[in-house]
């Protein structure tokens, strides 16, 4: 597969592939060779890579206040 | 495939048991909060409205949840009816960023110690200041990218999965995965220019 000839929604859509651990051996290693000389490719497999670590820790320990929790406990009793 | 104790769990909900259904509850909340708090992207009551009501319709409707199927998912399933419901009905709104909640701020000031594993006020500003960031940049999504983002990249869902949550084709959720990806990937580095 030569990947210069892919447009440019296709090679997002390998990156994500990439990202994802959805890829096969023999893709992952034509992108990986490919990555070598194509700066824009790397560069945006990284700034994908660190868009969903971002995504990921900016959400990790969320999780409802007592003050909802309470909300809900009341409101299910009432539909008893 | 749900476990036997959680089959039983969801048996005694369906027949209106509601400490059987808290159980569920406590095992699920966190992970329908994140969707309802990353959907809502900065508007903390909205949040917790989406987090309430999916827990309220998921009991009134037990009764009618198959149990060879996944419990997680099918909640998932009416917390993103319920955003698009939500989102539907609203146009644009003011952005009110989630950490700005007294709740957040708790132990602000406090002078208490940061034992191992806990963050210091620079790794907490820090955490903070990513979250708004997100935040800003997903309240510029429509309500499906957001939700397929969260549900693949912070839920950790499979395409498969999240698919059937939204319903939604495997390709549909790629597509919209990708163009989310790409635009957050955008926002962030235009907010560090």
């Amino acid at each position: 597969m030569k990947l210069e000839r892919l447009t440019c929604r296709r090679r997002v859509a390998l990156l994500c592939g990439e990202l994802d651990g959805e890829l096969s051996p023999a893709l992952r290693r034509v992108l990986s060779a490919h990555r070598r000389g194509c700066l824009p490719c790397a560069d945006l497999l990284r700034g994908l890579r660190r868009t969903v670590e971002s995504l990921r820790s900016s959400m990790s320990a969320t999780g409802p206040s007592a003050k909802a929790r309470k909300r809900l406990s009341a409101a299910l009793r009432r539909t008893l | 495939m749900a476990s036997a104790d959680e089959r039983r769990l969801i048996k005694l909900s369906a027949s209106g048991d509601p400490e059987a259904f808290g159980r569920l509850i406590t095992r699920y909340e966190d992970r329908i909060f994140r969707l309802a708090k990353s959907v809502c992207a900065g508007l903390p009551s909205d949040a917790e409205d989406v987090y309430q009501e999916t827990f309220l319709t998921a009991f009134k409707k037990m009764r009618g949840f198959r149990a060879d199927s996944d419990l997680g998912t099918w909640l998932y399933r009416i917390a993103s009816n319920l955003c698009f419901m939500r989102y539907r009905k609203k146009s644009r709104e003011p952005f009110v960023p989630l950490l700005d909640r007294p709740h957040d701020h708790d132990h602000e000031g406090s002078g208490r110690q940061y034992p191992d594993g806990e963050p210091t006020p620079e790794e907490g500003a820090r955490k903070k200041e990513l979250a708004l960031q997100v935040s800003r940049a997903l309240a510029k999504l429509p309500v499906d990218y957001r939700l397929v983002l969260t549900l693949r990249d912070v839920e950790g869902l499979s395409a498969g999965k999240t698919a059937k949550a939204l319903g939604l084709s495997v390709a549909a959720v790629k597509s919209r995965l990708h163009r989310g990806r790409l635009f957050l990937r955008d926002e962030f580095a235009r907010e560090t220019r």
